[in-house]
């Protein structure tokens, strides 16, 4: 399943592509090569067919048709009048007419027909080798002739020739590097795709088994990486982050779903249990109210502790809504002036110390619950005559809400405990509540990116929560 | 007197057996009561007939509560609505309040919490909010002095005390719940796990009734508190 085809990878494709377009290149280039090379050895053909045909001329001026018709006999079999700029241009081919096209003396034997007889006529011939011919050792060998075609005075025809074979060997040997370059760059480029493919296929590989195994249930797997540093890695690393994050969520998905149950079970329980007595039949009508009455009060227990966790998921969803600038200062009197009196009532002695001016980033109802929630926990557990204690400080970049109460603390070995869900770390659970308090404290406060601490109050317990203030 | 006067709601409700738990409940009261079932019926009755207060399922069929109470008022129909609604979420609220909503109310809810904010927000109820000098019994309060005198003897409250009062007596008569007060006194949305309003209840109550023979704010077993003229 889920096997990456070496020739489906990206990197395969992408050095395909890349090898296609490296050959398009080197093919333009080679083409460039051998345009300027072909058409400046034409060139140089060209002039010195040109040189030569104008030193007959001036030797027919000087010494006739008959000197003329020596030197062309001569010069078939040498090299000829002027020396070929290139050198190493081939032999040269004469044919000398008289008016009528018959041959008087040169290495052609017939006047081609492709050439006309006028004056300087160019022309590219094909012409069949004659087995006298010297270097052509082949009977029907045919080859190529650049030729230029004279009228002498007195009607006399010259045409003078330069076979183009070394042309044809120069266009030969180009079109043969052309086509090994593109062979080559291609071959480089299929093993080079072929090698990238491969080592791409082989981690996109670990990172499919992972899933694989993931998907299969197995929560706890986690991708290989390979301490290259490299782009494969960081995705690793961050998949990894992104798995662990997951497991957690998953982790206290079941937890809640657990609790829920299990917490809603007894209060449930108390549910039907009151309402089986309302229908008793020694039950009497005063009775039966009452018992109605019970029923109500735990549907209502019920509904506040699935409203707190639904609050909490909501929360820790990551949703920031309602985000606004909230003034703590004032969030922090408020909650006070609201907790203050219910202190009082216990006995207990409430003190703040409240800074000025203290703004963070947040959701105004959401925090204040926070410091509603701090403060109600510590007076729930705080006996009388004890005291409560609500701060808020700048410190350095942050905004830090505690609250410190004179109760029995919580240990430090259970300070963690403390902040799940439902967690009520008094066994009887004796004072009311459904045990969320602080889990939404925590929550809250992980949403404003707030640190929180439990420390030791010496004795009881302080809840420090520290939120970055805002800049400036 | 609590319930004493009797309100011409409709009920916009899809649910058969909310509704006639309501339609019950509210009768018992002494209120008349009206049903739509549906979003698009409830819409034509509360244009066609003029309702002290709606109360508005937010998830209809037809057409929901929203858009309802939207259309309503944008057609310069002021009956006051409260949303009733499974979507308990303080963004859900904000909501229904910007959609021209007056209160909302998630399900499940107490019957006692439901009585309290329809009569609330009914407009046959409690004191006009602008008069500046409200008077129960021989309660006298000057809002503009911020003064509170009891049988001609003043009585000295902190700002949030006064506040509480000022809500008491401008819905005298009427039953105030415990969320009432921590919503519009407080400006708290959620639910404070301790009843904190009871002990600023009873210390407001201090004030304003240990010395009267006839005490005004009573407690309202089940519901909350009520601010009313001593029974002649």
């Amino acid at each position: 399943m889920n096997q990456v085809r070496l020739l489906d990878t990206t990197a395969f494709r992408l050095s395909m592509r890349y090898a296609g377009f490296v050959s398009l290149l080197t093919i333009v280039c080679f083409a460039v090569i051998y345009w300027v090379t072909i058409s400046q050895l034409q060139t140089q053909i060209d002039a010195g067919l040109r040189a030569e045909t104008a030193a007959l001329t001036r030797l027919y001026g000087l010494r006739g048709i008959n000197g003329l018709q020596q030197t062309i006999t001569a010069l078939s079999t040498t090299k000829g009048l002027t020396e070929s700029d290139s050198g190493d241009a081939g032999p040269r081919q004469y044919l000398l007419t008289d008016a009528h096209f018959k041959s008087l003396a040169g290495s052609l034997s017939d006047w081609p027909k492709e050439i006309s007889a006028t004056d300087m006529t160019w022309a590219t011939l094909r012409i069949r080798a004659q087995h006298k011919q010297p270097g052509l050792d082949a009977e029907h060998h045919h080859f190529e002739l650049r030729a230029v075609a004279v009228v002498l005075p007195d009607g006399y025809h010259l045409l003078v020739g330069q076979s183009l074979d070394e042309l044809i060997e120069l266009r030969n040997t180009i079109l043969a590097l052309t086509i090994a370059a593109v062979l080559l760059v291609l071959i480089v480029g299929l093993m080079g795709g072929a090698l990238m493919g491969h080592s791409v296929a082989r981690r996109m590989q670990a990172i499919m088994h992972t899933a694989d195994t993931i998907m299969a249930g197995d929560l706890t797997q986690r991708i290989p990486e390979e301490r290259h540093r490299d782009e494969f890695d960081a995705l690793a690393s961050k998949l990894n982050a992104m798995l662990t994050r997951i497991e957690h969520l998953m982790k206290s998905t079941r937890e809640v779903t657990e609790n829920v149950a299990h917490d809603l079970r007894s209060p449930l329980t108390r549910l039907r249990g009151r309402a089986e007595m309302a229908l008793m039949k020694n039950a009497d009508t005063l009775r039966q109210k009452d018992a109605l009455q019970k029923v109500i009060e735990e549907t209502d227990g019920i509904v506040a502790t699935l409203n707190a966790i639904l609050s909490i998921a909501q929360i820790e969803s990551g949703a920031r809504r309602e985000w606004t600038e909230v003034d703590m200062t004032a969030a922090c009197h408020d909650a006070a002036e609201l907790y203050e009196a219910l202190a009082d009532e216990k006995g207990m002695h409430f003190s703040m110390h409240i800074a000025d001016g203290v703004i963070v980033k947040g959701n105004r109802q959401l925090l204040a619950q926070t410091i509603g929630n701090l403060l109600d926990n510590a007076i729930k557990y705080t006996g009388r005559g004890g005291t409560v204690n609500l701060k808020l400080v700048k410190q350095d970049n942050d905004a830090i809400v505690s609250v410190s109460d004179s109760g029995p603390g919580i240990p430090v070995e259970l300070r963690d405990k403390a902040l799940q869900r439902f967690m009520r770390l008094d066994a009887s659970r004796s004072q009311p509540g459904s045990g969320l308090g602080l889990a939404l404290v925590k929550a809250v406060a992980e949403q404003h990116g707030a640190l929180l601490n439990l420390e030791d109050n010496r004795p009881g317990l302080r809840i420090r929560l520290s939120f970055p203030l805002i800049p400036g | 007197m609590p319930y004493a006067v009797c309100m011409h709601l409709l009920i916009i409700e899809d649910d058969a057996e909310t509704a006639a738990y309501l339609m019950k409940g509210l009768q018992e009261s002494g209120h008349l009561t009206e049903h739509a079932a549906t979003g698009t019926d409830g819409l034509h009755q509360a244009q066609a007939f003029g309702y002290d207060a709606l109360i508005v399922d937010r998830m209809l069929p037809g057409l929901d509560g929203l858009t309802l109470v939207r259309e309503l008022r944008a057609a310069g129909n002021n009956t006051p609505a409260l949303f009733l609604t499974a979507l308990a979420d303080v963004d859900d609220r904000v909501i229904g309040l910007q959609n021209g909503g007056d209160d909302y109310l998630a399900k499940p809810f107490a019957f006692a919490e439901l009585l309290a904010r329809i009569e609330a927000i009914s407009r046959r109820h409690g004191t006009p909010a602008a008069d500046m000098i409200l008077n129960v019994a021989d309660l006298e309060m000057d809002r503009l002095k911020r003064s509170v005198k009891r049988a001609g003897q003043s009585i000295a409250l902190q700002a949030r005390e006064f506040r509480l009062l000022e809500y008491l007596m401008l819905h005298v008569g009427q039953v105030v719940t415990r969320t009432m007060l921590l919503e519009q006194v407080w400006g708290y949305h959620f639910d404070p796990q301790t009843n904190v309003i009871d002990v600023h209840m009873s210390r407001l109550r201090t004030k304003i009734d240990k010395q009267s023979t006839h005490p005004l704010i009573h407690t309202i077993r089940g519901a909350g508190y009520c601010l009313r003229e001593p029974r002649s």
